[in-house]
């Protein structure tokens, strides 16, 4: 059993990385690109070229200039357990600390030559002086980057111009969106007598200085992180090669928040919605369809289908506007709040209710949670009985005509206890499989449900990180679901093992 | 001892019949009390495709003493499950119905009891075993659970007394290690073991007749031996009527007492054993038997029930009879009497009753039920 | 396998699940009980400090007077200084009165001060922190929360002072100078001073390690902020565009004894790090790195409660709530529920209530009014070629002057919006006073369209009711549009009717925003529908409408080159002076009317229910001033609004 159990959980990491990888590759062809949500509306900014710098400090920042490929390894290496390479540092706050990041040496070298760079040395200081000294570094080294890719975008586009400039065949080499790659361009002798020479010249040179700059600050801040000012982070498994950390989901750009913090806030919304209202399913399709094959053809049974076949056909937008209309609304019925998930003030609640000084009595939390969370339940429920009778129904029913229920009868077995204690143990297991196929339905929420009572969510979660093309937010919240997925189907056999004596895993 | 030939109305009670029995024989050597008793029993089934119903049994009649072995033989669809269910009114009604008839259990008639009362004479008086002993046990539950529900059912004992009987009784039934196998779960079990588990579940509360539906049928010969003669055995410890249903002729031979052969739902021909092998009088009978190869047949065609069934003249080898046979040859089926079921069951010799026409004469007479207390050992 | 899973079992389970979540529950709840208790600790001490220092005052001898009768506070409120001792020499000082109401709330009957204000939001902010946080709804929060140095007039839309009782502009555009109220004083009673503002722009907006990216790109033109004295600041710049002034005076003042307690990681990663010197303030705020938990995240209401050490003239309302409910059934029943004093109806809604219930306007304002900040929506041609290679039909000023005269402008807005709206006939805002009142939008002429495509070479030659032009191609164009709502849809719809009535094949092409988004900036589109907001006055049109902005990066979506209005472009931007500026501005929106690179479609009006719970609910020119409301007490009779 326990070897069954370390094969599961060993063959998930291939099927992870497959999901993964593919979601990432769709990503990055869906026209819209990953980061689309990153345009930068120009609005009040005084120069074009302003906006083609801030663009190009978004992209280095979030690493969107690289090769899908290489922006995928590195995710997974953010998202692993074990990294590779020169640990992170971790700050007094508990933040993670990377090192500075390299910097790229200047395109088209051969045309423009980069002048050599002396890295003036520094003294690295030590205790007290550490932190401020380090912080001072990474601020220069944060802003000359900045400054550097800013110039570089600068530099391509002057290329871009000449390009223009000097007609066919130089301009056929431009790419699609009138924008140079610097490679398309390393064989070129550049004519001083175009009229877009001295722009590029001077870019050049701008962009030389900044890089300087840049590499001064990044190798004097790398310095300084080498001496540690805060301590590493991670258990060192080969020092400075192999460390094992906690895993890093990014940093959603769509919301500028840490993906992680994001999706602890949602995902218990969804949760207490999904477990209060999977039971409840259960409890009233299961029994419902054990009545119903008992008393097969009877009136029972023929109403109960039909009612829960009408329900099942009610779309849920529909739903959620008739509930909001009526039982929400106080010209109407108003028996439930009509959105999110506690009242104005609840944190002032006890949790339990109580009558207070003046006879009235107060809701306390736990009752204004439930009752909040009413209407969603209902509008996440009403449809899933049609599906869950029936299959308990079927299952009852084929397991009726069953050798061992004759067995059981002829034993003088009570007909209740032939129902529920011979039949029914037998019809469970069709049961177990539709349970574990909801829980990835509990992750991805309920999309629609969430929208209409406006609950903070997994489902608006997602929904809204598809719509920006966030990408971190997007991978991490598949990566989970398939988890989560993987961990059910694993909770499935289990359970199918526990519940069939038949079924062993060797 | 044979019985004497006490001719008795056919709407006589049966306790006339058993008192005139006993002060007619005046012995007091076996206790001479049918413990199960079929009389004229109906049972027929809705038919689903809207034609008239289907009659399975129609009119049949059996009884069952202590300590005695009663095969029921026929091809399948003779009706011999449906008797036997019948029995514990296992028989689903809709779509099943009981036309009419009674069944005694110890004088009591057991076709109109209510369901609670069906509940402690099922497993607890009357038991029944199956032929598929791969599925007729629940996978689910270990075996110790099945035994013990059967025994909590009839008996109102602790849970470590029910264990204790649990494990007595498969013992019992020849299982070797009774308390490891408890736990065990039906899967766990070969298909001999899974019967002698039934037998043991079937027995556990000591029930009084025992109804064996082809038990030995999907077994394997060497283990159909055992169980058999496992059943014999109990049969002697244990003061317990057998039911034995089967198709197998060979089972027949070696453990019934006495013989009912059925077809279409009636009986044909109902006496001991031995009697019936020497010298079957029902053409259907012998037809069966001429059926069976023999080791030294020379001939190269065998002979099929029809060869026997179609010819007349095997028709009017009972004097003053023409046994009844729903397929009869041209020229040989007789008048019946008008209004009345065309089937009666004649006593023709002591002791041998075969499925005649109910011809205006036979009509006339009266005829006692089918009624043997025979066992092997009395030859 | 020696367990059984039986029912028993399962029920026991469920009931062993619920026990352990209720706990959990209970815990949560408990926690936030106790983060009400430490705030409301934290907040006795507050107190406890602001009465030593009221005694310290009084014992100094310091009159203190607050809002208390009516007649001190106006002259409080609009005593103005006259000092000029921090000025340079030889440029006009314009002073300014401290922030006041636009209309003075305590003369209304049924004044009293208290009252919560629940304003319902269709979306949730990500954020709260200012220059980090980028959508509109935390706007609306800021403004109570944080100050500028200026602000606009609510009635006349000149900027006026907030924090800044006087500054001085450089008619040269070079310097602005600014005076701080000697009385501005932070939230927690920290006086106002220059460093603060100095840290805010270069330390705070400059620094790099914090994610203000737009910010900071707006300000390239900012060289320095310097320190005067205590309480005066120079900004400096490289060039003088009129964007200085906003760049100056318009951006929220930080107090760097607050914000210099975070790391940069923290501030970025916060939700809810906002304080400032604002009428109201955060009911929830972390007092420093160690108390971060104690933050607004997304997902509860935004509560902001009455900033009892305001410098000047106190709002009435104690508490400001923003909670946001997306659905728009939604939100209209819960603002009838009663669970929220002020909505954003959808038009349809705003029709539909006033049409069907008479009864409405007798507890709620309707309120539907152009402001400063309504935004305009348009059609935009491409006038250049689509994504770098063919021509368009409407490279020609002809056509595209007869494709605005084809649309009944009028009944779009009355079909399509409900008759919400007004035609818009310019980049500007109608309220705003670059925007000419004489000028008339283009007239829904369909036989001068038709002679215009005529001129421009498209007739129908071969009477299939379709025009062609010399060369016989079919005028066929690609109608681009988001999706997203029933709006688009019926304008994808009219558009279609329209043109194919004047014999011009549309196809549409909706797409989603992702999509739209990366179209637009490869210029590849025939015509698209787009919108633009506003949230001042006037705004700089280069990015827009110059040739330069034509490039990647530039919003000139359509390539449209035009020298005479880059000239009136460049001229305007440099202007300082704001009635000649304005002059600028019309002449602009003459060329770009002549010229119709967009066909203007709609501005779109504010609609505004409020309940009659309220009083001082009054339309201005900017929006509404919440601030200046305040909650009816008791018998006294709802006041009508001012409009």
């Amino acid at each position: 059993m326990l070897s069954y159990l370390l094969r599961r959980l060993a063959f998930m990491v291939p099927t992870l990385l497959g999901i993964t990888l593919m979601v990432f590759m769709l990503l990055a062809l869906a026209p819209g690109g990953i980061g689309a949500g990153l345009a930068v509306q120009g609005g009040q900014m005084s120069d074009t070229s302003r906006v083609a710098q801030m663009q190009a400090y978004l992209e280095d920042r979030y690493g969107l200039n690289d090769p899908v490929i290489v922006q995928y390894v590195r995710w997974l290496g953010r998202l692993s357990p074990v990294k590779f390479g020169m640990r992170d540092l971790r700050d007094g706050n508990g933040e993670r600390v990377p090192a500075p990041r390299a910097i790229d040496e200047p395109p088209l070298a051969k045309a423009f030559p980069v002048p050599v760079v002396t890295v003036p040395s520094v003294v690295i200081a030590t205790g007290e002086g550490a932190i401020p000294q380090f912080k001072k570094m990474q601020r220069e080294a944060e802003g000359t980057r900045r400054d550097y890719v800013g110039k570089v975008r600068l530099f391509k586009d002057a290329i871009a111009d000449y390009a223009r400039a000097a007609g066919s065949p130089l301009k056929e080499r431009l790419n699609g969106k009138g924008g140079a790659d610097p490679r398309d361009f390393s064989d070129v002798a550049f004519d001083h007598s175009n009229a877009a020479w001295p722009k590029l010249e001077k870019a050049a040179a701008d962009m030389h200085t900044s890089h300087t700059a840049a590499l001064v600050a990044q190798t004097q801040a790398m310095q300084a992180f080498r001496a540690h000012p805060y301590p590493t982070s991670g258990i060192p498994l080969i020092p400075d090669v192999v460390s094992l950390d906690t895993p890093d989901l990014g940093v959603a750009f769509s919301k500028n928040r840490p993906v992680w913090d994001l999706i602890a806030a949602a995902l218990p919304v969804t949760l207490l919605i999904n477990l209060i209202a999977f039971p409840i399913s259960y409890l009233i399709a299961v029994p419902t369809g054990v009545l119903a094959s008992v008393r097969r053809g009877g009136g029972f049974d023929m109403f109960s289908g039909f009612l829960y076949l009408s329900l099942y056909s009610i779309p849920t937008v529909l739903a959620g506007v008739f509930a909001i209309g009526f039982l929400a609304n106080k010209q109407y019925l108003g028996w439930f709040p009509v959105s999110g998930l506690h009242a104005s003030g609840s944190e002032a609640f006890t949790f339990m209710p109580f009558t207070d000084a003046s006879g009235v009595w107060q809701r306390g939390y736990l009752f204004d949670t439930l009752w909040h969370v009413g209407l969603p339940v209902l509008c996440l429920v009403y449809g899933s009985f049609a599906v869950l009778s029936k299959q308990t129904r079927a299952s009852m029913l084929d397991n009726f005509s069953a050798d061992y229920v004759r067995t059981a009868k002829a034993k003088g077995v009570p007909r209740k206890d032939v129902v529920l204690r011979h039949v029914f143990r037998n019809s469970l297991l069709p049961l177990i499989t539709m349970f574990v196929g909801i829980f990835p339905a509990m992750l991805a929420g309920s999309v629609v449900i969430e929208r209409i009572f406006s609950v903070p969510g997994m489902g608006s979660l997602v929904i809204e990180a598809i719509d920006l093309r966030d990408r971190e937010l997007i991978l991490a919240d598949t990566f989970l679901i398939a988890c989560v997925n993987m961990l059910a189907l694993l909770l499935a056999d289990l359970l199918y093992a526990a519940a069939d004596p038949r079924v062993s895993y060797d | 001892m044979s019985p004497s030939a006490v001719k008795t109305s056919h709407d006589q009670s049966t306790q006339d019949a058993v008192r005139a029995m006993s002060a007619g024989a005046g012995s007091a050597e076996r206790l001479a009390t049918p413990v199960l008793q079929v009389a004229d029993l109906a049972v027929s089934f809705d038919n689903s495709s809207g034609g008239p119903r289907i009659q399975a049994v129609n009119g049949v009649n059996m009884t069952l003493f202590p300590q005695q072995t009663l095969a029921v033989v026929g091809e399948s669809g003779c009706g011999k499950s449906v008797t036997a269910m019948s029995t514990m009114q296992l028989i689903a009604r809709p779509p099943g119905r009981f036309d009419r008839g009674s069944i005694l259990f110890e004088g009591r008639d057991i076709v109109s009891l209510s369901e609670e009362e069906m509940l402690s004479i099922r497993g607890g008086k009357i038991a029944m075993i199956f032929q598929e002993p791969m599925t007729s046990l629940n996978p689910v539950y270990s075996i110790g659970d099945q035994l013990m529900e059967a025994i909590f059912l009839h008996q109102k004992v602790g849970p470590d007394e029910a264990k204790r009987i649990a494990v007595q009784a498969m013992k019992d039934v020849g299982i070797k290690k009774p308390e490891e196998r408890l736990a065990m779960y039906p899967h766990q079990f070969s298909g001999g073991m899974r019967q002698r588990v039934m037998i043991a579940m079937a027995l556990a509360c000591r029930p009084k007749v025992l109804l064996a539906d082809e038990p030995t049928t999907a077994l394997d010969v060497t283990i159909q031996a055992q169980i058999l003669e496992l059943l014999r055995e109990l049969q002697r410890t244990r003061d317990m009527g057998i039911m034995l249903i089967t198709h197998n002729l060979g089972v027949v031979a070696e453990n019934a007492d006495v013989v009912c052969v059925m077809y279409a739902g009636r009986v044909v021909e109902y006496a001991n054993v031995f009697e019936l092998f020497d010298e079957p009088l029902h053409p259907y009978t012998r037809g069966l038997f001429r059926s069976i190869p023999m080791l030294r047949d020379t001939r190269e065609r065998l002979v099929t029930i029809k060869d026997v069934t179609h010819d007349p003249a095997e028709f009017r080898k009972i004097p003053g009879v023409i046994p009844w046979w729903p397929d009869m040859p041209a020229g040989v089926r007789p008048e019946g009497a008008p209004g009345r079921d065309e089937h009666v069951l004649v006593e023709v010799r002591p002791n041998r009753w075969v499925g005649c026409w109910r011809t205006p004469e036979l009509e006339a007479r009266s005829h006692r039920r089918p009624s043997l207390d025979y066992r092997r050992g009395d030859r | 396998m020696q367990n059984r899973f039986g029912i028993k079992d399962f029920v026991f389970l469920v009931v062993l699940l619920a026990t352990l979540g209720s706990v959990w529950l209970s815990m949560v709840q408990k926690t936030r009980m106790e983060l009400a208790q430490q705030g409301m600790s934290a907040k006795l001490a507050d107190i406890e400090q602001q009465v030593a220092q009221v005694s310290r005052k009084l014992e100094s001898g310091a009159g203190v007077v607050r809002g208390a009768t009516a007649a001190s506070a106006s002259t409080a409120a609009t005593a103005v200084s006259t000092d000029q001792s921090w000025a340079r020499p030889g440029v006009k000082v314009e002073h300014w009165a401290a922030p006041h109401c636009a209309i003075d709330p305590t003369t209304i009957p049924g004044f009293g001060m208290g009252g919560e204000f629940t304003e319902l939001f269709e979306a949730q902010p990500a954020k709260l922190t200012p220059y980090i946080s980028s959508d509109v709804y935390s706007t609306r929060v800021l403004d109570r929360v944080c100050e500028n140095l200026s602000t606009f007039d609510p009635k006349t839309l000149r900027l006026v002072g907030a924090l800044a009782d006087g500054w001085q502009i450089d008619p040269d555009g070079l310097w602005i100078r600014a005076h701080i109220n000697p009385r501005a004083r932070f939230s927690d009673g920290t006086p106002v001073t220059s460093e603060d503002i100095r840290w805010t722009y270069m330390d705070f907006i400059n620094n790099p390690l914090i994610e203000a990216e737009r910010a900071r790109s707006t300000q390239d033109n900012l060289k320095e902020v310097k320190v005067v004295d205590g309480l005066t600041v120079d900004f400096i710049f490289t060039e003088a565009f009129f964007t200085n002034i906003l760049i100056a005076l318009g951006n929220p003042i930080l107090p760097k004894h607050y914000y210099a307690k975070f790391e940069p990681s923290q501030i970025n990663q916060g939700t809810g790090i906002t304080m400032g010197s604002g009428r109201f303030r955060l009911s929830k705020l972390p007092s420093g790195p160690e108390d971060l938990s104690n933050q607004w995240t997304p997902g509860e209401d935004v509560v902001l409660v009455r900033n009892e050490q305001y410098w000047a003239e106190k709002p009435a309302l104690e508490r400001m709530r923003f909670k946001s409910i997306k659905d728009d059934l939604g939100r209209l029943v819960a603002y009838r529920n009663g669970e929220g004093s002020m909505m954003l109806p959808t038009s349809p809604q705003f029709n539909k209530v006033i049409k069907e219930e008479p009864e409405f306007e007798k507890s709620n304002y309707a309120l539907k009014w152009t402001n400063m900040r309504c935004g305009y929506s348009f059609i935009a041609w491409q006038c250049g070629p689509r994504s770098g290679k063919n021509l368009t039909p409407f490279a020609d000023k002809r056509v595209r002057r007869a494709m605005t005269m084809l649309l009944d402008r009028e009944r779009m807005i009355r079909d399509i919006w409900d008759g919400i709206g007004i035609v818009s006939k310019g980049p500007n805002n109608p309220e705003s006073p670059a925007s000419d009142p004489a000028v008339q939008p283009l007239p829904f002429d369909q036989d001068q369209a038709k002679q215009l495509l005529t001129e421009a070479g498209w007739k129908d030659r071969d009477g299939d009711g379709i025009l062609e032009n010399e060369k016989g191609d079919k005028f066929t164009f690609e109608y681009t549009y988001a999706t997203g709502g029933e709006i688009s849809e019926r304008l994808a719809r009219f558009v279609k009717d329209s043109y194919g009535k004047a014999g011009i094949i549309v196809t549409t092409r909706p797409v989603d925003w992702s999509r739209y988004q990366e179209l637009l900036k490869l210029r590849d589109f025939d015509a698209i529908t787009m919108g633009w907001g506003n949230n001042a006055p006037e705004s700089d049109p280069r990015q827009i409408f110059h040739s330069e902005s034509i490039k990647e990066g530039g919003d000139n979506f359509t390539q449209w080159v035009n020298k005479d209005c880059d000239a009136l472009i460049e001229k305007g931007r440099r202007t300082m002076d704001e009635a000649t500026r304005m002059a600028v501005w019309r002449q602009l929106q003459a060329c770009i009317a002549e010229d119709q690179p967009y066909t203007f479609v709609r501005v779109a009006p504010w609609l505004r229910f409020v309940k009659r719970d309220f009083g001082n609910v009054n339309t201005y020119k900017t929006g509404l001033e919440p601030q200046e409301f305040f909650r009816v007490s008791g018998n006294a009779q709802p006041s009508p609004s001012a409009n």
